[in-house]
């Protein structure tokens, strides 16, 4: 059910949205949305699977501890 | 035709985006009952800050902090640190996102996928932020008015279980101690304020900024003062500090007689819109910010693959509320250069190019 309404609602972006960007011929604000779209309908639909991703809060936090030497 | 916010507008905006997702978390919790003390500290540290954040509108009238870096620190670097406040925003959105995601599907919706909850409140967000600043403002005033009733009430509400012990010994913890927790406090959710930097050009130019940060910090750091001093007198402090959602869990407790309970619901939903808030705010600053790296006309254009961005990384930033409650402890540290190092070093440059100009 959780991945059927994902689906749906990139069809709808996909639809509603980013055609009509083609459309005007607004060549930046497409790509830039085609990319978003690329990166993001995998994350959400992967996680809706269950699939343990990297978050990136999880890097700042490595980050910040190699910085600040903390356990 | 230019939107502009109207002063009360724009200091209403703030006040809510104070609240945001503090109201439903709570301020930092170190000093346990104390934590009144860090509050009061906090708004005082955040002065220096807000104060510099309404120096630099004032440096630049009408402009945003996508326009002033430009100018101040050329295409390049101008590029860098819009690209910069763009990632902090868009950080700020998802962290904002996933707290409500978790907050609903804790107290409220059990069985419903998170990621289903995080699609409803972004597109209420979307649909904000793509309404203008002219439905923003009427948003802001309506449910700024709604808000305060709930929350005043519930306030009153719960005088009864209040026990004034909760917030004895005071200054139990050190001075050092309150201090930490207090910085803490600054930057979340003090200091968040710079994001209203990066949407000055929605403020109108006769207003004064300092006037909008100053009251909004006021009205903000007093609800968030009442708020917190209900929840250590109602919960007592083993609860206050371990508790993950502190007011949703104290308005459990209203009773009045038996035919007014269960008013967490009523208090849920006056959280979910001050969150709707925050996030399209968040949303806003970081379409222009987009808008300005792509060099597209109209930022609304960018609103929806930014909140598709957003949706994706509140999917995989927490798996649960002990990974945000944990992350907490370093936000702080990652958020300095972007409320103090980037505002500072604007600041500072406007300074010094302001006499040149002028001569």
């Amino acid at each position: 059910m959780e991945q059927v309404i994902i689906i749906l609602l990139f069809v709808f972006i996909i639809f509603f949205r980013l055609l009509p960007q083609i459309k005007k011929k607004n060549n930046k604000v497409t790509i830039f949305f085609i990319m978003a779209i690329l990166f993001s309908f995998p994350l959400i639909f992967l996680d809706s699977l269950d699939f343990d991703l990297p978050s990136p809060v999880s890097f700042i936090e490595f980050i910040i501890d190699s910085i600040f030497k903390k356990g | 035709m230019k939107e502009n916010l109207t002063l009360n507008q724009a200091r209403l905006l703030l006040v809510l985006f104070l609240l945001g997702s503090s109201v439903v978390l709570g301020i930092n919790t170190d000093v346990s009952q104390d934590s009144w003390i860090a509050l009061i500290m906090a708004i005082f540290i955040s002065l220096p800050l807000i104060i510099m954040y309404a120096r630099i509108i004032i440096l630049h009238p009408g402009k945003n902090l996508f326009d002033i870096v430009d100018i101040l620190f050329g295409k390049l670097i101008g590029k860098i640190l819009t690209i910069l406040m763009a990632i902090y925003a868009v950080i700020l959105g998802t962290l904002v996102l996933r707290n409500f995601m978790e907050y609903i599907s804790i107290t409220t919706l059990l069985h419903t996928p998170s990621i289903l909850i995080g699609i409803l409140l972004l597109l209420v967000a979307v649909n904000l932020a793509k309404s203008g600043t002219k439905v923003l403002g009427g948003w802001v005033i309506f449910t700024f008015f709604c808000i305060t009733i709930f929350i005043l009430s519930t306030l009153f509400l719960s005088v009864e279980t209040f026990d004034i012990e909760s917030i004895f010994p005071i200054m139990e913890y050190g001075i050092g101690d309150i201090t930490r927790s207090s910085l803490k406090i600054v930057a979340f959710p003090f200091a968040e304020m710079v994001l209203f930097l990066c949407i000055a050009n929605f403020f109108k130019k006769g207003d004064s900024p300092y006037k909008i940060y100053l009251t909004g910090l006021f009205i903000g750091g007093t609800i968030l003062f009442l708020i917190n001093l209900r929840n250590i007198m109602s919960l007592g402090i083993p609860s206050f500090v371990e508790a993950y959602f502190p007011s949703h869990v104290a308005a459990r407790f209203i009773q009045l007689g038996d035919f007014l309970t269960k008013v967490e619901g009523v208090i849920t939903i006056s959280f979910i819109i001050t969150g709707i808030t925050k996030l399209a705010v968040c949303l806003l600053t970081a379409s222009m910010g987009f808008r300005y790296l792509l060099s597209v006309k109209n930022y609304k254009d960018v609103i929806v693959p930014t909140s598709l961005i957003i949706l994706s990384l509140s999917a995989i930033i927490f798996s649960n509320i002990v990974e945000s409650t944990h992350f907490t402890k370093y936000y702080h540290v990652f958020a300095i250069p972007f409320q103090i190092i980037i505002p500072l070093l604007i600041w500072i440059f406007s300074e010094i190019k302001k006499p040149k100009k002028e001569h």
